[in-house]
Formats: C-alpha cells, sequence, structure tokens
C-alpha cells in the first residue's frame, strides 16, 4: 500500500487534462486505498463536511469533493471502484459522473479491485463533467443537448434500492419523480430479482479483488491500517479461486440479462445513497456502526460498478440526496443529455 | 473581481472570460493558493498543494491567451485530483 518513491511519470490522464490546458494545483486525501465510502481517515486526515462539521464529506474520494464545495478549486478527478465518486459528491451537494470501466485508460492510477475501478469528475454541473470527460477520453469536444421532459423513459428498481433508506432522501426522490411525471416523463417502476443476486456477488467479488491486489502489502505493517478498513480487506482473504471466478462469471450473465431487459429506458433512476453522511466521532467510536453504514453507503452505487453502467448523481432538493441517475456502457454522452435535461428541475 | 463568485460560474463560462481577457489564469491560481494557505482545513483535503508547478503553469496559460493560442476551453482551469493518481516527481498513495 505504501508507494515510497515518487511517480516517475504522470498517469495518462493528468497528461490528457494538461495537453487541454489544466492545471493541477493539488492531490487530496482519500479513504485509505480508497476502501470505504464514508471519508473517514483516522490515519492520515478527514476532511470535515463543509454542510455540517461533525458529519463525514463521503469516500473515498473525499478530499476530491471538498476541494470544490469549498471552493478551493473548479472541480476535482476521483475515483470510483463502488461510489467513490458518487457519495462524495452526493454528500458535498455537488455533480459526479462514474465513467463506463475501461473507458479511460487507468495507467498510472492505483488499482483496487481492477475489474471495476474508473476515474471520472467531480464537479458543480452537468456541462462541467461533460467537459473533463471529454479531455479524459480524448474525444472531440461536442456540445451537450438538452431532451425534452415528455420525450424521456425512466425506469426505477423498487427491490434493494430503497431499503432502510433515511425519510428525507426518500421524500426528496419522490418529490423530483413527481416533477418529472408532471412535466410529462414516463417513470416505471419495476421488481428486478437479478438485483439481489448483484448485491450477493459483490460481496465476494469486491473484497477478493481488493485483497489480491493489497494483502501481500497491508500484512507487513497491519497494525498501521485504520481497523475497520483492515478488516474489510481482510474479508477478502479466505476467498477461494473457483468462489470468485463462479461468482465474477455469475456477474457478467447478470449484466448481459439486465442490459437486455433494460432496452427501451433512457435511464434508471436512485437515490444515491440511501442515507445521509453519519456524525465523524460516532463512526471513530463505534467499529461496528463504521462497518453498517459503509456498507449502506455503498450499496446503491455499487450496482453501477457491478453491472458495469455509467451513472451521475446530481444535487437533489434537500441536502445530501443526490439523484442517481444510470445508462448502460459506454453511454455517457446520453447520460450527461438527460443530466442536463434533469438538471434545472431539482 | 470577486474570485469567490467563481464557483456561481461553469468552467464554459470562466474558460470564456479567459479567452475574451476578462479573467488572468494567474490571477485565478493566486486567489486559490492563497485561500488554501489561508484556510486551515485545507491540511485535510489536500495531501500536497503543487504550488510551483501551478504558478509556472498559470504564466504558460496567460501567455497562450494573450497571443490566442488556448488549447482549449479547460486551458487555465484549476483542479485537484485525488492521491491515487500519479503526478510525476511526487508520492502516490496514502502511507499508513
Amino acid at each position: 500500500m505504501t508507494n515510497n518513491s515518487k511517480a516517475e511519470e504522470n498517469a495518462l490522464f493528468i497528461n490528457d487534462l494538461q495537453d487541454h490546458g489544466v492545471i493541477f494545483m493539488g492531490k487530496t486525501h482519500m479513504t485509505e486505498l480508497a476502501f470505504s465510502g464514508l471519508g473517514l481517515n483516522p490515519i492520515t486526515a478527514t476532511p470535515k463536511n463543509p454542510f455540517n462539521r461533525e458529519l463525514v464529506a463521503g469516500g473515498s474520494s473525499s478530499g476530491s469533493a471538498v476541494s470544490v464545495s469549498k471552493n478551493f478549486c473548479l472541480a476535482s478527478i476521483g475515483s470510483d471502484t463502488g461510489g467513490s465518486v458518487r457519495i462524495p459528491a452526493a454528500w458535498n451537494n455537488l455533480v459526479g459522473l462514474k465513467t463506463t470501466h475501461n473507458i479511460v485508460d487507468l495507467t498510472g492510477v492505483l488499482k483496487l479491485c481492477p475489474s471495476f475501478d474508473t476515474i471520472g469528475p467531480i464537479c458543480r454541473s452537468v456541462e462541467d463533467a461533460h467537459l473533463i470527460f471529454s479531455a479524459i477520453t480524448n474525444a472531440k469536444f461536442k456540445k451537450l443537448k438538452k431532451y425534452e421532459q415528455k420525450n424521456l423513459k425512466f425506469l426505477v428498481i423498487k427491490n434493494i434500492f430503497f431499503d432502510d433508506i433515511d425519510s428525507d432522501i426518500y421524500q426528496s426522490f419522490n418529490e423530483t419523480i413527481e416533477t418529472l411525471v408532471r412535466n410529462g416523463a414516463t417513470v416505471e417502476y419495476r421488481d428486478f430479482e437479478e438485483i439481489d443476486d448483484v448485491l450477493e456477488i459483490s460481496k465476494t467479488v469486491f473484497p477478493a479483488e481488493a485483497y489480491g491486489m493489497w494483502g501481500d502489502k497491508i500484512e507487513k505493517n497491519p497494525e498501521k491500517m485504520y481497523g475497520p478498513i483492515l478488516k474489510r480487506f481482510r474479508s477478502g482473504k479466505n476467498i477461494l479461486a473457483h468462489d470468485y471466478l463462479s461468482s465474477l462469471f455469475r456477474l457478467f450473465d447478470l449484466r448481459t440479462v439486465f442490459l437486455k431487459k433494460t432496452m427501451g429506458f433512457d435511464a434508471i433512476l436512485a437515490p444515491t445513497s440511501s442515507i445521509k453522511p453519519p456524525s465523524i466521532e460516532k463512526l471513530l467510536n463505534d467499529d461496528n456502526f463504521f462497518t453498517e453504514q459503509n456498507l449502506l453507503a455503498l450499496r446503491n452505487t455499487r450496482m453501477a460498478n457491478s453491472l458495469n453502467l455509467c451513472a451521475l448523481t446530481l444535487p437533489n432538493k434537500i441536502s445530501f440526496s443526490g439523484l442517481m441517475i444510470m445508462a448502460h456502457p459506454y453511454n455517457e454522452t446520453h447520460l450527461l443529455n438527460v443530466g442536463l435535461t434533469l438538471e434545472k428541475s431539482l | 473581481m470577486d474570485y469567490e463568485q467563481l464557483k456561481y460560474k461553469t468552467i464554459t463560462e470562466i474558460g470564456d472570460f479567459v479567452e475574451k481577457g476578462d479573467l488572468c489564469p494567474e490571477d485565478i491560481i493566486h486567489f486559490y493558493l492563497e485561500k488554501i494557505s489561508s484556510d486551515p482545513e485545507a491540511k485535510h483535503v489536500f495531501t500536497e498543494v503543487l504550488e510551483k508547478s501551478s504558478i509556472s503553469s498559470a504564466k504558460e496559460s496567460k501567455q497562450r491567451a494573450k497571443a490566442g493560442l488556448r488549447k482549449s476551453i479547460l486551458d487555465g482551469i484549476p483542479l485537484s485530483v485525488k492521491d491515487l493518481a500519479n503526478i510525476k516527481g511526487y508520492h502516490t498513495g496514502e502511507v499508513p
């Protein structure tokens, strides 16, 4: 986990952005090895939530989100393996884009779960996200276009996404759906039993990959890592190779089924996180609370990583209640167009 | 110019100001560096502030803007990056 030597080259996406004239003015704190959605890091630093300093800022791209919400810079690049761009974006009332896995070359970026790692912008508007996305994918910049809301068809998945949800976040989401329907959009509610399987599989494949990447290095000095993060890494220690592989292959099948069943929808909508940012003090004093909150924070966002969807979070009416918009892989332009269409209605 | 107001502008709008000469990339960077250095909270946000390279990049960006040779709308726009991406000459990742 420790990288004691200085980098000899920039990550490729850093070069791409610098080729566009971007100035990188700082590197930002994160959860150790990016392996938690809360943004608590008692080992190095925990950026406080600028909207309520007693709360975490969300993670793992905690410093990235706070650098934007405190207006220390105009946007940031975070990474998202299970929600690490979208959770801190939502908990800082910002826009965050989780890109399709592999659409951005990740050479020079620390790996966590190599089958799921992505990077993406945390910023203040859909337009800003699009600008940065175009630059990191070396795409020719084309202006986004707004759709007519009445022509859009959305899917809301009823199972899993709303379990144990905070009442304000639930209200915020429902009000947004009501607005969209009033504006003429079609919103369909469905149960997707595959989602239950996807959630179950994620408990195997993510820790297995993370421990596979970092186990050896972590075990050299395990006492130096924050307990709950160490525990999460170690949950991948005893997963057998054939269990990991059969889970991964099952996930690939589920991706195909999911894409087929969601064909015809412009996007899938969900609350970005079902909970609000928890208290820093409470997390520090209770490891069980940390584990429970961490899994809840990541549950909704991680679906997009498991299914390899691209996903955008937009700030919604009530503070910390992001609206997550998910679309099929490599469909970022469409996703961003949808985001632009909804942005001002929220 | 009240630079704090930049947070209400999109990057495209700020880029347009730079293009027209109404905003200078060097002034933008100095505003942010000053803000970061005077806020005690910043050390919990940044693992490193790339002060020197930011200032020299901003100078170059300013020259390009003056010469009408901006690289893109993003030219001169200050961004931060999560500490898991390599930047030449700096450590990557947090060492417990």
